[in-house]
């Protein structure tokens, strides 16, 4: 081999790892690291593991819902692979929550299109604590503040089988929004 | 408490109305799954529907596919459910949406356990929807008004249900 040969051939790796170099910097660059928080950058304790069908906080398409004084917000299209259920009064999806059994279910979020209400109930004592699994769990689905959380229609409940005394109030709100209810 | 403070800033009208339900879990809805506009066809007056908002919101919050915490198969390895639904359909006891479900059960209630799974299965599925869920909780009511459901005395409607006769209670009709 010559050696204008040699230094041609070394040119060329030399070019097909700088391509290599900067197709593995750019896919890096745009992959969000796994389980955060796209909102915060902050570590989402539940991974993946609570948003089944598809839908995650980090999905390319966006949804706009109402808050509750009927200004719009776009946050991730957290309907995107899920089945409505159909009612004469509107589409209602189940975002997350049992099948079968409630067992190793703390609660479970509804969401009505009609008037742009997530429904939480808590199903498992500690009730408080089921709570910020919710809050959690809403936080990293639409990638919003708690701040930006406290403007939505985000209805917070339990039933008496659950909890009698805390059966009593309509909604509990979110723990970090003004009015809530203190829980256990 | 809170509930007031949303109504009164909520352009949506609120949820809930401040007469005839009791608190809490009781309240008459006005919004969602459990808003009792939603029954008044089915359970044929304002009256009926407005107590069926209350069981309802009782029973499931409004959670259309609500899963029983408490009615629970003990003897079922995976612990399931065997009420469901947004009046708690007990599937042991019940048909829906034409599916005999009770067929899907050897037993009652908690001892109950699933001797055909894809019946049990269809079964739920049913009674997850709305339709197939009123549908049985009307026909309930019919029957029996609100006895069945646990909820009807803690929201005091069993009471208010009971036979046209029940003012003859405590009066001796013997001489």
């Amino acid at each position: 081999m010559t050696k204008q040969r040699l230094y041609i051939v070394i040119g060329a790796v030399l070019v097909l790892v700088a391509i290599g170099v900067f197709v593995a910097v750019m896919y890096l660059s745009n992959k969000a690291p796994e389980g955060s928080d796209p909102a915060t950058g902050s570590t989402n304790p539940f991974g993946q593991m609570l948003t089944p069908g598809g839908v995650s906080g980090t999905g390319t398409g966006t949804v706009t819902i109402s808050t509750e004084s009927g200004e719009s917000v776009q946050v991730p299209d957290f309907k995107k692979g899920r089945e409505p259920l159909t009612t004469p009064n509107g589409n209602y999806y189940n975002l997350y929550g049992p099948e079968y059994s409630t067992e190793g279910f703390t609660f479970s979020v509804q969401y009505g299109e009609m008037d742009s209400q997530f429904l939480v109930m808590l199903i498992s004592e500690p009730i408080g604590s089921a709570r910020t699994d919710a809050e959690a769990y809403l936080r990293n689905l639409l990638s919003l503040s708690d701040q930006e959380l406290c403007e939505l229609n985000i209805d917070i409940s339990v039933t008496p089988d659950v909890n009698e005394a805390y059966s009593q109030y309509s909604d509990l709100g979110l723990s970090f929004c003004r009015g809530s209810v203190t829980l256990p | 408490m809170r509930r007031q403070d949303k109504e009164q800033t909520s352009k949506k009208g609120g949820g809930t109305v401040g007469t005839g339900g009791g608190p809490g879990s009781c309240t008459v809805k006005t919004s969602g799954a459990c808003s009792y506009t939603n029954f008044v066809a089915a359970f044929g007056s304002e009256a009926a529907a407005k107590q069926a908002s209350q069981i309802c919101n009782a029973e499931s919050g409004g959670v259309v596919q609500a899963v029983s915490k408490t009615d629970i198969m003990r003897n079922d390895p995976q612990k399931r459910a065997f009420s469901f639904g947004l009046f708690q359909i007990n599937l042991t006891q019940h048909a829906v949406g034409g599916f005999n479900c009770p067929a899907a059960f050897n037993g009652k209630n908690y001892s109950a356990t699933v001797k055909n799974e894809s019946l049990y299965r269809q079964c739920v599925a049913v009674a997850k929807s709305v339709s197939g869920n009123v549908q049985e909780a009307v026909a309930t009511y019919k029957r029996s008004n609100w006895r069945e459901w646990s909820t009807g005395k803690k929201c005091g409607l069993a009471e208010a249900e009971r036979s046209p006769l029940a003012f003859l209670r405590g009066v001796s009709l013997m001489p």
